[in-house]
């Protein structure tokens, strides 16, 4: 567990005669230091000016101090060490304290109100706890820069036969639509290196593995618990040759946002994987990839289990065979990038397309979608509107059970409707339903996987659902109002959207796992329940807490505009409520999603 | 050292519920203000599933609140089906009255209408949904709800294949009814 002190008053508290000096305070003496003489006795330690200002180096910190830079303090911090511990932690002196945030324990200045702390601080009380420490603050978001209303088209019927009333499993195995992409390797046996080139000048690469040898996840388990057969690729190369992912060594002490490259499951058949998709891979990479021969391994789970995993895992095969397909996403410097959308109508409410493309909600719903991603500096362009054959509404718009997995599923097999081109994939249902007692009308959205095969189109995986049954509903003034059910559509598929290029929930349910990214806010349970009979039901820290009595994170949780407690006005929080719903993208947001091969 | 695979197991399943194989501890009563933040935090899902028996632990308590959302003409349609079927789950017969008045107004938005379909055969007697599911298949302007109705004729009532059969004799575009002929091994 990372640990950092951050002691501190004001610098002008130092104008006081202290162990520093009285002819020389110890912020002027920070500051001529450039930092390294700030060991002042407390109260009259170093300044904000030097030991909260932003680092990126531990040569910036005082001695003994180190600089912290991830999900907790974004624009980085110096500190030392503490402990937290249920009385309030050791290890902090003079006026702060320890405190556990959603990347460790950090000892915060003490503080009554926000003028207390320095700027990008705010003062708030964390936990439960009555004392207030300075915490840092959510980063900026900000409008973007300015887009072109998006461009409604008729995309035409999708022709597909009808299966019939016993329809197969199909997973088609498709090629890409992009211009920068490479089939590196056709019908792969798993264990097999592959090389592929990346050019100069690339921000990113997009590995695509489709299954060419059939789903081969039959009685796949994990410990007993059954699991899909996942296509991931793993130890991933640079030219140097540096393993930047290995998918059977991931260091569990870091963060999600610390480690260079992360998986997020679900790719049965096809996996897709993006490099960088992380704060730390981000970082890593400021300028681009390092330009020459990469390689990579294909790789799935039953390979795993069959392998490295056969102690902890049955049911394991070597008979995994994939296409694999690399997209390269150029580095770009310009404003604005264009993304294109597909509409899927499986809604017959909204069907044909040549009236969809004429409907004022309709409209509405995209255009406002748009105003999310134009924060990100991302311009939605073409919106094509596809009509279905019959037989694919009446099958998929009410019947999708969210909760039937794999590649056979409804869902999965209504992806393959998705027609070519590099376009963002949304199906438009009047509900989500089945035939059981489990409410599939709980939810309102459910995407293929994170990240999409974005210009693969056709395959299993190749869109996302959302529920348009509130479309015409509502009211629905000028601006954005989550009582409209255009703009709660539009929220909505902009968060599926997001998913697919490559965005994970800022804050999951439970609040003991987060995003990728450091410039996101989390909401951990225990840090941001304000009752101990809350946090004992924290799942992070009470594993044996039921499902009935789980504290999950509701969004009055998380509203804080703070880096520990915020995120529920983030596009991509677990929860659409009306009351804190602001669809907002952070900077490292826009960053990843700028680099999927969709944003042109 | 984990594995991606541990890892896609721990972190990224997209469930608001403990992971698989935890343990139960006793289940504790909720106050009246953990209730309505619960709910609340239900109805706000957006890709997340919540259980039947996240749900039914609310206990009855839920039901006010859950009723003012479902009555509340204001509130989106996807916001009052999530509530009438939680409700559903928590008070039966409260739903059911909820549904069968929702179905008896053609003035309803279709998505509320759809729900109200569902939910009637979750809480139903056959017989009552036999008599309300079969107006609707017969008489309703909505292929859609037609179908829906017919899919929970077959599944919820005796002899509701006979009743799906002579349905589809009449219906022009026999293909909306996939599912309830699925259901009764008919074919087109």
């Amino acid at each position: 567990m990372k640990t950092l002190c951050l002691p501190g008053v004001l610098a002008v508290l130092l104008l006081i005669a202290s162990g520093c000096g009285t002819t020389q305070t110890c912020a002027e003496r920070c500051t001529a230091s450039g930092g390294s003489d700030c060991g002042c006795a407390p109260p009259f330690r170093a300044p904000y000016s030097l030991v909260e200002t932003p680092c990126s180096a531990n040569a910036k910190c005082p001695t003994g101090q180190t600089c912290e830079v991830g999900e907790d303090f974004p624009a980085g911090a110096c500190g030392k060490t503490c402990t937290a511990t249920a009385d309030g932690g050791t290890g902090c002196v003079g006026d702060s304290a320890c405190v556990a945030l959603s990347t460790g324990s950090f000892c915060l200045r003490t503080c009554t109100t926000e003028a207390d702390c320095w700027p990008g601080f705010v003062c708030e009380a964390l936990g439960g706890s009555t004392a207030k420490t300075c915490i840092a603050k959510s980063p900026g978001y900000g409008a973007g820069p300015g887009c072109a209303a998006p461009t409604l088209r008729v995309g035409g019927t999708v022709s597909a036969p009808d299966p019939g009333m016993n329809p197969v499993c199909t997973h088609p195995v498709k090629l890409s639509d992009s211009p920068f992409a490479k089939l590196v390797g056709t019908n792969v046996p798993v264990g097999t290196e592959l090389a592929f080139e990346i050019p100069a000048g690339t921000a990113a690469f997009t590995v695509v593995m489709q299954s060419t040898a059939g789903t081969l996840d039959g009685g796949l388990a994990y410990q007993g618990t059954p699991i899909g057969n996942d296509a991931v690729p793993t130890l991933i190369k640079d030219p140097t040759p540096r393993v930047v992912y290995d998918d059977l060594h991931i260091d569990g002490s870091k963060t999600s946002a610390e480690q260079e490259a992360f998986y997020g499951g679900g790719g049965e058949t096809t996996g897709t994987f993006t490099f960088p998709d992380t704060s730390a891979g981000l970082k890593a990479n400021p300028s681009g990839l390092k330009a020459g021969t990469w390689h990579l391994t294909v790789n799935d789970y039953a390979y795993e289990c069959l392998t490295a995993l056969s102690s902890v895992c049955t049911g394991g095969s070597s008979g995994g065979h994939y296409n694999v397909i690399v997209i390269t996403q150029p580095v770009s410097t310009v404003a604005t990038r264009p993304l294109d959308l597909g509409i899927y109508l499986a809604d017959a409410q909204l069907s044909p397309a040549a009236a969809a493309v004429k409907d004022a909600a309709l409209v509405r719903t995209v255009n406002q979608m748009a105003a999310f991603y134009a924060q990100a500096g991302i311009c939605l362009r073409n919106v094509d509107v596809f009509d279905l054959p019959t037989w694919a509404v009446d099958r998929y718009g009410t019947t999708i059970d969210p909760n039937e997995a794999g590649p056979c599923s409804d869902l999965n097999q209504l992806f393959t409707l998705s027609q070519p081109g590099n376009r963002l994939n949304l199906f438009f249902v009047q509900d989500f339903q089945n035939a059981g007692t489990t409410p599939g009308n709980a939810i309102v959205g459910l995407d293929g996987t994170i990240p999409g095969p974005s210009s693969v189109n056709g395959t299993v995986k190749s869109g996302a659902v959302v529920n348009a049954g509130s479309i015409h509903a509502g009211a629905c003034g000028a601006a954005f109002s989550p009582s409209c059910g255009a703009d709660e559509l539009a929220y909505i598929a902009a968060h599926e959207g997001g998913h697919w290029l490559g965005l994970y929930h800022t804050t999951e349910a439970t609040g003991d796992s987060f995003d990728t990214l450091d410039d996101t806010p989390s909401c951990k349970c225990e840090l941001c329940t304000t009752s101990a009979s809350d946090r004992a039901n924290c799942y992070g820290s009470n594993p044996k807490v039921t499902a009935n009595t789980v504290k999950l994170m509701g969004a009055e949780l998380c509203a804080q505009a703070t880096t520990a407690c915020g995120g529920s006005d983030d596009l991509m929080f677990w929860l659409f409520d009306p009351g804190f719903a602001k669809g907002k993208l952070s900077p490292e947001q826009a960053q990843t999603m700028k680099l999927n091969p969709a944003v042109q | 050292m984990l594995s991606g695979l541990v890892l896609t197991l721990i972190l990224s399943a997209p469930s608001a519920a403990p992971r698989p194989g935890a343990p139960s501890a006793p289940t504790r009563a909720l106050s009246e203000g953990e209730i309505a933040s619960r709910v609340r935090t239900y109805l706000a899902v957006i890709d997340t599933p919540i259980s039947d028996a996240q749900w039914k632990a609310l206990g009855a308590g839920a039901a006010p609140q859950l009723t003012a959302v479902l009555e509340d003409s204001r509130r989106l349609p996807t916001a009052r089906g999530r509530a009438l079927w939680a409700l559903g789950l928590i008070a039966p017969a409260a739903a059911e009255a909820h549904a069968r008045r929702i179905l008896a107004d053609p003035a309803q938005e279709l998505h509320l209408r759809d729900v109200a379909i569902g939910a009637l055969g979750q809480v139903a007697t056959p017989e009552v949904v036999a008599r309300e599911l079969t107006l609707v298949m017969e008489t309703d302007a909505s292929r859609q709800l037609r179908a829906r109705a017919a899919s929970v004729l077959a599944e919820k009532v005796e002899g509701g294949c006979e009743a799906v059969r002579g349905q589809l004799a009449r219906e022009a575009s026999p293909e909306a009814f996939r599912t309830s002929m699925r259901r009764c091994h008919l074919s087109r």
